[in-house]
């Protein structure tokens, strides 16, 4: 069996293939056009080969020159910080700046396993102010701070 | 202690927040209409910040939040000639909260202009208002030898490959107008803004561009570009000399684009009305008129009605055309 | 001297205490949000465009003038401090600046990019001062030949900016493009790869691409070590840069104002190619390059100063020719219409006190800048000791608050987790995100003036060739691939030789 001896370039290559793979298949109905006379589709379907192709010479490589291994992750803490991006989308216009403020910060630092939660809220509810101060206040960006 | 376990107590409490965020509801339906407004406003434009259509945008913005009294925000959606700006405003609420500041090119030429509109200009909207005319320039290089629009056509009926510039729908139209009209053909070279084609112009890369009256006084007035005709019906302040389209000779040319505001199909009398209202007085004003003067345009204050009038009217005229230039739609 | 009689009239009309006070309050916001991540000061000028109109047209233009180059101060403390690029240009900045913070050299980081763009910022006001006309006829003959050449360079330079392997920067570079072509293509106005997405027809913002490629996908990853991170950050030596480091970084300063200062009077782009171009130079003529990607602080000293010098000189198309460089220009130019005035070659002599008043303020900006930055680097330097696990849950609130105060849209933050983890991925594979970002932003610029000069050309491709400038930059394209591609071999021959 051939041996992945650079794991990073090798999905690195994979990476490139599947991007480039899709941006190939969703680029099919543009038109195409020629060189002098470019059609929408033309540089999008020419980078989308290129992008296979240097994802294929990647994974070609990666069979036969060594390379780093790919670090471990830990995936919670990660899986928290996304989620606490989306709480501030589904927040923002449900709750208002002030709350959503704070439950970002909350869920955000549960990626941390040194969080403590008596600081927690109280950072949470500091930022929330200073954001409501800055952002509302002195830069007069519409946001709702309340929405009840 | 393994760090996988982290997601234990906490990953618990994370879970419970989001699963109570699914339930709260989202933002509260309409307004009651007598408290209008109540929340800020928001004018999308459908131009990027800085353009023509965007200062003469956010000057009524501005002169319609004093008339509120709630904040007015501008929103820049620029693309696809004003249709993403039209698509956001057409499947909004229609609580009078979003509105819709667009050319007429764009309102009634785009159904001939594109395939496949998600929306349409005139069943998805009410007209709130007309607010403002530009004129557009027909210009050459001040370096250039022809000195009329006839000479121009001469010009351009004796070569086989002509090239105009244009940014926008707007011009895009008047030039196949003017081409129509005048028998003569060219190719259309686009640019996203007037000052990116002015070097072109100025040089003569460019055989001809009728250009946003906004950007075009300046350098007319410094001497790098040299203005043919005006696409309106009537001489436009900034540029008494310069002759209309028609007094040049160009058949019954009129092009004369103007700026409306509109808000979602099914948005309340009352609300239109008010802000109507508005609209018109602040295009009534004397500051609006100078400030208009200084863009090249001129102040307009139809209401609903009128508003819908003008742009039944605009409709009419433009499908000819559109058919005539060939225009293909995308 | 006419030049000392011009200045002259300059100052008197620009330290007045109204138009001071208004060249504070622009520098103060200016630098408010350019640390701030996701307001930049093209929305901020916008939304204070209404307000100018009631204000002299010298006191207007130079407070929007101030937020311009105040963000750029701003916009390179949080590249350093967070990995935050507060603009496009100041991208570059992260790559060394950060890698100096993570080291505990954030103090000397911060000095030397203030005061780097401090004697850059001078310089270009004296270039404006004394060269402008000049300048200008050089910017005029740019047209979409020599840009579509330029940009073509530049995608070239990105790939040297990689301090990993080649194939991969090459690879980044091509996504960053395809990425970059997402939105309504403007000669047919084809919408593309949008799915439908209403705000990505107007292409993907980047805003969010950035804050989440390069801030949010950097703690993503810091979160993977175990412990509280960055022991480093407490060892601070000193506040101030070591005079290795000043001897150092000099020379790079004064490289970059030059590169700064020419990339930034061409309109359309320059800005960008200002920063990652004096980058790449310093990468490639310095004895210290392997430093480079890990902390070296020529990587920071250049591109900063080419940053502010191309912030400074960008003015001059706008003054002298009336024509907008980039979108905050265009802004200005806005600005200057409202007023009555038409930008163009008539202001430096129908209306000198406006030139010239500009001119002497752009230097008092500078000078307010730096006198307000150089103190706050101690508070900066004090807020990186506070634990990380407090520091970071803030980064990513200002990074949501920043997303959405784009445009109202609850999509961008999406967008900006997605990136998130998309950053996350790259960092974990060892791809590097500054090609690819160079490769996001040159794409449709690239395609639009390309197609342009293939419609004026009547689709004769030799048009590139006939013209001299754009032949110039393609054959240094031509010869910077060399550059790339011969060392390879060398290396392989040396390990020959050792075998």
């Amino acid at each position: 069996m051939v041996r992945v001896r650079s794991p990073q370039d090798f999905w690195a290559g994979i990476l490139f293939i599947v991007f480039g793979g899709a941006a190939l298949w969703i680029s099919r109905g543009y038109a195409f056009g020629s060189l002098t006379k470019m059609g929408p589709g033309y540089l999008p379907t020419a980078l989308s080969w290129a992008l296979v192709a240097v994802g294929g010479v990647l994974m070609l490589r990666a069979l036969a020159i060594d390379g780093p291994a790919i670090e471990r992750s830990l995936v919670a803490p990660q899986l928290f910080i996304l989620a606490a991006i989306v709480v501030f989308a589904l927040a923002i216009e449900r709750l208002g700046l002030a709350l959503a403020v704070v439950l970002v910060a909350v869920t955000s630092s549960l990626a941390s396993r040194d969080m403590r939660w008596g600081e927690t809220l109280a950072l949470a509810v500091g930022i929330a102010a200073l954001c409501v101060l800055l952002f509302v206040h002195l830069l007069g960006q519409p946001f709702t701070v309340w929405a009840f | 202690m393994n760090d996988r376990l982290a997601l234990g107590r906490s990953g618990r409490v994370a879970v419970l927040v989001l699963a109570l965020l699914g339930l709260v509801p989202g933002p509260s339906p309409a307004a009651a209409q007598q408290d209008y407004p109540n929340r800020a406003l928001h004018v999308f434009i459908g131009f990027p910040a800085g353009s023509g259509a965007d200062i003469l945008g956010r000057y009524f913005a501005a002169q319609l939040e004093k008339l509120a009294g709630k904040p007015v925000v501008v929103e820049n959606k620029p693309g696809a000639n004003s249709n993403i700006a039209a698509g956001i405003v057409a499947t909004a609420k229609p609580d009078g909260y979003s509105i819709l500041f667009i050319a007429s090119s764009n309102m009634a030429g785009s159904r001939f202009l594109f395939k496949s509109l998600p929306f349409d200009t005139v069943k998805d909207f009410t007209p709130v208002a007309a607010y403002a005319e530009i004129a557009f320039v027909l210009t050459v290089g001040a370096k250039s030898p022809i000195k009329s629009v006839a000479e121009l056509t001469a010009y351009l009926k004796s070569r086989k490959q002509n090239k105009y510039g244009a940014t926008n729908q707007t011009a895009i139209l008047s030039t196949e107008y003017y081409k129509q009209l005048a028998g003569v053909d060219a190719v259309h070279v686009a640019y996203r803004t007037a000052p990116e084609a002015l070097p072109d112009v100025e040089d003569g890369t460019l055989d001809f561009m009728i250009m946003d009256g906004t950007f075009a006084v300046g350098p007319i007035k410094a001497g790098k570009i040299r203005a043919l005709a005006v696409t309106t019906a009537q001489r436009i302040a900034a540029l008494p000399d310069v002759p209309t389209m028609r007094e040049a000779g160009v058949g019954n040319f009129e092009f004369s684009p103007w700026w409306g505001v509109y808000v979602p199909a099914g948005t309340p009398q009352p609300i239109v009305a008010k802000l109507g209202a508005w609209m018109n007085q602040i295009s009534r004003t004397e500051e609006a008129r100078q400030f208009l003067e200084r863009i090249a345009a001129l102040p307009l204050s139809d209401d609903s009605k009128a508003t819908a009038a003008r742009l039944q009217e605009d409709i009419v005229k433009w499908e000819p055309l559109v058919k005539a230039a060939k225009i293909e739609p995308q | 001297m006419d030049l000392f009689a011009n200045l002259a009239t300059g100052f008197g009309a620009a330290v007045t205490p109204v138009n001071l006070g208004f060249c504070l309050f622009g520098c103060l916001i200016g630098t408010l949000i350019g640390v701030l991540p996701g307001i930049g000061p093209i929305a901020t000028i916008a939304m204070l465009l209404p307000v100018t109109f009631g204000l002299s047209p010298l006191g207007a233009l130079i407070m929007l003038a101030g937020i311009y180059y105040g963000a750029q101060y701003g916009g390179s403390t949080t590249a350093i401090l967070v990995n935050l690029p507060g603009e496009s240009s100041s991208v570059v900045t992260c790559i060394d600046g950060y890698q100096m913070a993570q080291k505990g050299r954030a103090g000397a980081a911060l000095a030397i990019a203030a005061v780097g763009s401090f004697i850059a910022g001078c310089v270009g006001t004296v270039l404006i001062a004394a060269f402008a006309p000049v300048l200008a006829a050089f910017a005029v003959k740019f047209r979409s030949p020599e840009y579509f050449a330029l940009m073509l360079f530049g995608l070239i330079a990105a790939v040297i900016l990689a301090h990993g392997s080649v194939i991969k920067a090459v690879g980044m570079v091509i996504l960053g493009l395809l990425v970059g072509l997402v939105g309504t293509e403007s000669q047919s106005a084809t919408a593309r790869f949008t799915f439908g997405v209403p705000e990505l027809y107007d292409g993907v913002d980047f805003v969010p691409l950035a804050m989440g490629l390069f801030g949010l996908a950097e703690i993503l990853s810091n979160l993977d070590r175990s412990r509280d991170r960055r022991p480093a950050a407490t060892m601070i030596s000193t506040l101030w840069p070591s005079r290795e480091e000043i001897r150092r970084a000099a020379p790079a300063v004064a490289r970059g104002t030059m590169i700064g200062a020419l990339l930034g009077i061409l309109p359309g782009g320059g800005a960008v190619l200002a920063s990652f171009a004096a980058y790449t130079l310093e990468k490639k003529t310095s004895r210290y390059a392997a430093e480079f990607g890990k902390g070296a602080v020529e990587g920071v000293a250049a591109p900063e100063a080419a940053n502010n010098a191309g912030a400074q000189t960008s003015f001059i198309p706008l003054l002298t020719l009336g024509i907008p460089s980039n979108p905050v220009m265009a802004l200005m130019m806005g600005a200057m219409l409202i007023q009555g005035i038409a930008p163009g070659t008539a202001i430096i002599s129908e209306r000198p006190e406006l030139f010239w008043g500009m001119v002497a303020s752009m230097w008092v900006g500078n000078l307010m800048l730096i006198v307000i930055n150089l103190p706050l680097i101690g508070i900066w330097v004090r807020l990186l000791r506070v634990p990380y696990r407090m520091l970071f849950p803030c980064i990513v609130v200002l990074c949501c608050v920043g997303a959405y105060s784009v445009n109202s849209s609850t999509f961008l933050i999406l967008m900006m987790a997605g990136f998130a983890l998309l950053g996350y991925v790259f960092g974990k594979l060892g791809c590097e995100g500054a090609p690819f970002l160079l490769g996001f932003v040159l794409g449709p610029l690239m395609e639009e003036n390309f197609r342009r000069s293939m419609v004026l050309s009547f689709g004769d491709p030799t048009i590139f060739l006939r013209r001299p400038i754009s032949l110039c930059i393609l054959l240094a394209a031509l010869a910077l691939i060399a550059l790339i591609v011969v060392p390879q071999f060398r290396t392989r021959r040396d390990e020959a030789f050792q075998e």
